[in-house]
């Protein structure tokens, strides 16, 4: 579906992502995983359009996305979610502005009343109630802004959605919560997802195969199982190793309790303050 | 978006007497100025030499001038072609600026290099200069009067709505827009001329004035408004000469073009504040010492009584103000970090953690007060110190490091000044020693020496934090705070800061109370943890003991939530 072939960037004569290839097929969740520097974010800005790439390819279907009218012509197909959902949301408009621009711009103008039914669709399937509708950002909380760019991007009905770091900003509970929404989401149908993300413990929940992005080049690539357990090149190995380990007991503790806890853990984390 | 505008409008006038009196001025005047042929009779340029120079009386209310016309008369009339000049040319002058701003700073390369040209040399001529040339040019009225003020005036606004334009055009939501493929006239309009809509605001408001000014200088060389009829900055050129014999001459206009002026920088400040989504929050109240300074002196951290202690703190917003008053952030929270002890604080956003690290800096500000309860420092009650006690604690005995490093950092100050200026600002360290201080303590967080003429821009994430570091125990605390130090770094990074940190710890016998939201960071580093919850503490207990056995369900909540369980357990590595 997305296929992006030696891409190359440079930034101020320094090769920020180098001859850097893969591809996404439909239905498939893909991690991108690297320290910080790797050039996860600007592959991903180059398949958003957001920046032109010094050399190779990126293809979506037919469509060559390098150049501008690929890139329109891919259109609504592929959306994104970034890191910081503060910022991503213009703080002067409201949750139905917010989610109408995306609509308006694919699917013109409707009635009002039509364009609430799909609004409240769309805050259903991010699991975020109706009446935030009349909201600004800053009366939401962190989470519920992050959710909103995900309801943002999936009104557009993408095929490929690429999230750049979408937990990193979350609580560990809202974290969690994110992720089983986005499992849900690809559960029932949704698009392909291409995870960025410094995580292995993210990787490991939702991703079905990993991509490991060293100084602007791919040094392992595969499903995840294999590439987690028997990492090969020392760069995973090393990133393995510096991902911070569930201490030893709870993760012993947690298969005892969690079972039977769970719905009180659901109770109590739904209690959690929203702000 | 408007009725939101209005609504804050009203509310902010509703709180500020002054700006109902200026408003209800204005108001009155701008009316006054609107009905002048119905509120006065006199014609304003009907001369009578009989009654020159009158004071103001019944019938000539404000007096009259050196060719015994009235000046009440000539005000009003004159403020019909004053004002309405001053509007229309600000909207020209704004309409041309905003558009050439926006265009030339969002979309740059060859639009940007043409308009900045443009801009440039329009700029090079002085103002009024090239306003007389163009009016002149065109011959005078009062259509080549505005023309040739909107002219000269646009560049500046470009210019400067140009570099708003580039600030926003680099916000998330324009780049979000931008990957929703919102088309580039409604990103334009909808996301950054909306954000602009501010400094626009005041921009407007605070060119009135300085049109008027120039409306009146132009019309004074004739140029504008032609000498008979009435006009504010005329007036003020007629009466000049006379100022000692009929002051009201010049007070009349004078005072009228104060008050607009006046107003107008005074709603653009109001109208620019209802613009902004979020409440803005007043500055940091300066307490000015009551009494000679009292250097608290923290004895050395040898006892076994608890550096830092809350007993019962209880913290409200208390501003009447804020939309949040009488919110509680922290209810009777009680607990201690000992000498030699490293204390994890873990929570969720709201959870109140972050106000906890505050209050241990003495640097809780309104609209937060510390309502309940007790903080002490190696046993003494902090509740007396006042702005310079704290000044002596802080980076001396208590050392901070935050999250954003980047922030954390002066970007046109070197490494090593910035670490030196702490040292600097305590008589902690000789003048002496500071030099082998400051090398010392670079090696301590694992940095090269190069790195102290080095600036921050210059350095990694993680090279700015051991940055941060350093400056926070460079005068050997005896306590440090650690808030979410490791949030903004990636793994590698953030597992090497925490060793860092750990080390440090043991090495000067540093206490620690280490923040977080994130209990794999506090499980690698803290011997004891708290857990907060919406202001009250939930759980305490050793690292080891609180981990294995968590009591309180919502402890186990935050231990089912660490991602990387759902399929297999992480490989574990002792």
């Amino acid at each position: 579906m997305l296929s992006v072939e030696s891409l190359t960037k440079r930034y101020q004569g320094q090769d920020a992502v180098c001859g850097v290839s893969f591809s996404v097929a439909p239905g498939e969740i893909v991690g991108l995983v690297g320290a910080s520097g790797s050039g996860k974010s600007t592959i991903a800005r180059c398949i958003l359009g957001l920046e032109r790439p010094d050399a190779g390819l990126i293809r979506y279907g037919d469509a060559v996305l390098t150049d501008r009218a690929g890139r329109r012509a891919a259109g609504r197909a592929i959306q994104a979610v970034f890191q910081d959902p503060r910022s991503s949301l213009n703080p002067r408009w409201t949750v139905r502005r917010i989610l109408s621009e995306p609509l308006e711009t694919w699917f013109g103008r409707e009635p009002s009343a039509a364009r609430t039914v799909r609004l409240h669709a769309l805050l259903l399937q991010v699991t975020l109630s109706a009446d935030l509708l009349a909201r600004y950002p800053h009366e939401l909380s962190t989470g519920q802004c992050q959710r909103l760019c995900v309801a943002r991007a999936l009104a557009c009905g993408p095929a490929l959605l690429v999230l750049d770091e979408p937990l990193s900003a979350l609580d560990v509970s809202v974290q969690a919560r994110m992720l089983a929404m986005l499992r849900d989401l690809h559960a029932a149908g949704g698009p392909s997802f291409l995870l960025i993300t410094h995580d292995f413990a993210v990787v490991r929940e939702i991703c079905q195969r990993v991509l490991v992005l060293n100084a602007g080049r791919i040094v392992e690539a595969g499903p995840v199982a294999r590439v987690l357990d028997k990492p090969s090149h020392p760069v995973t190995r090393s990133l393995l190793l510096d991902a911070l380990p569930l201490p030893f007991q709870t993760a012993a503790a947690l298969d005892r309790w969690v079972d039977c806890t769970k719905p009180t853990l659901d109770v109590a984390i739904q209690r959690t303050p929203s702000s | 978006m408007a009725d939101r505008l209005l609504r804050n409008l009203a509310a902010a006038l509703r709180r500020d007497p002054l700006g109902c009196v200026l408003l209800a001025l204005v108001g009155t005047l701008v009316l006054l100025c609107l009905l002048a042929p119905i509120v006065t009779r006199t014609d304003p340029t009907a001369t009578d030499f009989a009654r020159m120079l009158m004071p103001p009386s019944a019938e000539n209310w404000l007096g009259t001038d050196d060719f015994g016309r009235d000046v009440f008369a000539r005000l009003l009339f004159g403020g019909r072609t004053s004002l309405g000049v001053a509007a229309v040319a600000v909207m020209i002058v704004m309409g041309i600026g905003v558009v050439a701003g926006i265009v030339a700073g969002y979309f740059g390369g060859a639009v940007d290099l043409v308009l900045g040209k443009l801009i440039d040399v329009l700029m090079a001529f002085p103002r009024l200069v090239l306003a007389i040339a163009v009016a002149a040019l065109m011959g005078g009225g009062i259509a080549s009067l505005i023309v040739a003020i909107s002219v000269v005036a646009w560049p500046a606004y470009a210019r400067i709505l140009r570099a708003f334009t580039l600030q926003v055009a680099n916000e998330g939501y324009v780049q979000a827009a931008r990957t929703l493929g919102t088309p580039v006239w409604r990103i334009l309009g909808g996301h950054v001329a909306l954000n602009l809509i501010g400094p626009i605001l005041v921009l407007a408001m605070l060119d009135l004035g300085n049109l008027i000014l120039a409306i009146s200088a132009l019309s004074f060389l004739g140029l504008g408004v032609a000498p008979p009829g009435p006009e504010w900055g005329s007036m003020l050129n007629e009466g000049r000469a006379l100022i000692e014999i009929a002051p009201w001459m010049v007070l009349a206009p004078g005072m009228a073009i104060f008050l607009v002026v006046l107003s107008a920088n005074y709603f653009a400040d109001i109208a620019r504040d209802s613009t902004e989504g979020r409440a803005v929050h007043g500055p940091r109240d300066w307490i000015a010492p009551s009494r000679p300074v009292a250097r608290p002196e923290l004895p050395s951290p040898n006892t076994k009584e608890p550096l830092l202690s809350f007993e019962g703190v209880t913290v409200d917003v208390v501003d009447p103000r804020s939309p949040y008053c009488g919110r509680r952030i922290l209810q009777e929270v009680s607990f201690w970090v000992r000498p030699r002890e490293c204390v994890g604080l873990i929570g969720e956003s709201g959870s109140g953690k972050s106000t906890l690290a505050m209050l241990a800096m003495g640097l809780t500000r309104p609209p937060l007060a510390l309502t309940g309860g007790a903080v002490l420092l190696s046993g003494t009650n902090t509740a007396a110190w006042r702005w310079d006690d704290w000044r002596g604690v802080r980076g001396r005995h208590v050392g901070l490091v935050n999250q954003d490093p980047l922030s954390a950092l002066n970007p046109v100050l070197t490494i090593g000044d910035q670490i030196s200026e702490v040292m600097a600002a305590h008589d902690a360290v000789p003048t002496g020693a500071r030099a082998g201080r400051l090398r010392a303590v670079v090696d301590d967080v694992g940095l090269p020496a190069s790195v102290v003429g080095r600036y921050p821009h210059e350095l990694s994430g993680g090279m700015r934090q051991r940055v941060v570091i350093a400056m926070a125990i460079v005068n050997r605390p005896a306590l440090l705070i650690a808030d979410e130090p490791t949030t903004a770094l990636d793994v590698s990074t953030q597992r090497r800061i925490l060793d860092l940190i750990r080390d440090l710890g043991q090495q000067y016998g540093l206490s620690v109370l280490f923040v977080s939201h994130d209990l794999r960071v506090i499980a690698r580093v803290a011997d004891r943890v708290v857990i907060l919850r919406e202001g009250r503490v939930v759980e305490t207990g050793t690292t080891a003991a609180v981990f294995a056995a968590p009591r309180e369900p919502y402890t186990r909540a935050l231990m089912a939530a660490i991602p990387g369980q759902h399929r297999q357990p992480q490989p574990v590595e002792v």
